[in-house]
């Protein structure tokens, strides 16, 4: 990759409340039940940096914001159908289902932040479809999260880069 | 990206550090072993017991083979306990992270 070509994407913000989710999120789920204190103030972080992604989703750097990812369903589908004909075009932010994934995954951390904080009330506290709905949103957190992986590993062969190495450094090329 | 890396690893660090100041009974190595199916008896009747003890039961659950009771103990206290499911001895008591 030659210096000049290479164009910074990610801003600072974005890359930290990345990582900080990752490790939040991973340490959420090793605590688990266990080690509860553990568990419940890495669920607060991650629902502190979802909010914090919310507002830079707007005031944010321009691959950071919504209005720069989120699009329509019919622009989501023609991608769709061009990921499948090997022939659709390459993003500097995000491609449209990427986009939709950012979404989806921000939406699964708060529903699954949100009713575990429920479940600490004394209101909604030991109710079996809090504590079902707190063990859904998760799972279904956890798919999100391995096509999230599998999006970015197929993204980055298919345009020979490593989308891994740019959430880090921020950097993508031209 | 090495900035990062440290970053992370203080943040996982000071997770960690968090729960090593909490005192409560581990949730996970609670185990009811050697209890036969059949020598089990009914949630319904630990709930009407706890009930009648002034409890409120919101929620019972079957966890590496002992009952697990969420709800209000006789104080009113928000408290997540295991029992025996044969003998309904008080086996522990999970305390609560907020």
């Amino acid at each position: 990759m030659r210096s000049g070509q290479v164009v910074k994407i990610w801003d600072p913000l974005v890359r930290w409340l990345h990582w900080g989710l990752v490790a939040s999120i991973a340490t959420a789920w090793v605590a688990g039940e266990a080690w509860l204190r553990t568990h419940e103030i890495a669920g607060y972080v991650a629902l502190g940096i979802v909010a914090v992604r919310l507002v830079w989703g707007y005031v944010g750097s321009i691959h950071a914001r919504f209005g720069d990812f989120v699009k329509r369903p019919a622009v989501i589908w023609r991608y769709a159908v061009d990921v499948v004909r090997a022939r659709e075009a390459r993003h500097l932010g995000h491609n449209p289902l990427g986009g939709w994934m950012v979404l989806a995954l921000l939406a699964s951390v708060a529903v699954t932040g949100f009713s575990g904080w429920l479940y600490t009330t004394d209101r909604f506290w030991g109710l079996a479809w809090v504590d079902l709905l707190h063990r859904a949103s998760a799972w279904t957190m956890v798919v999100l999260i391995v096509l999230h992986l599998g999006g970015v590993l197929f993204t980055s062969l298919r345009h020979r880069e490593n989308l891994v190495a740019s959430m880090f450094s921020g950097r993508k090329r031209r | 990206m090495k900035h990062t890396t440290i970053g992370l690893m203080a943040l996982a660090a000071t997770l960690f550090a968090a729960s090593a100041s909490a005192q409560f009974v581990n949730h996970d190595t609670v185990k009811c072993e050697g209890i036969a199916k059949e020598e089990m008896k009914p949630q319904m009747d630990l709930q009407r017991k706890l009930i009648g003890d002034g409890w409120k039961v919101r929620q019972v659950k079957t966890f590496n083979g002992c009952y697990e009771v969420y709800g209000f103990d006789e104080k009113g206290e928000r408290t997540e306990a295991f029992f025996n499911p044969k003998t309904f001895e008080k086996i522990g008591v999970v305390k609560q992270g907020s």
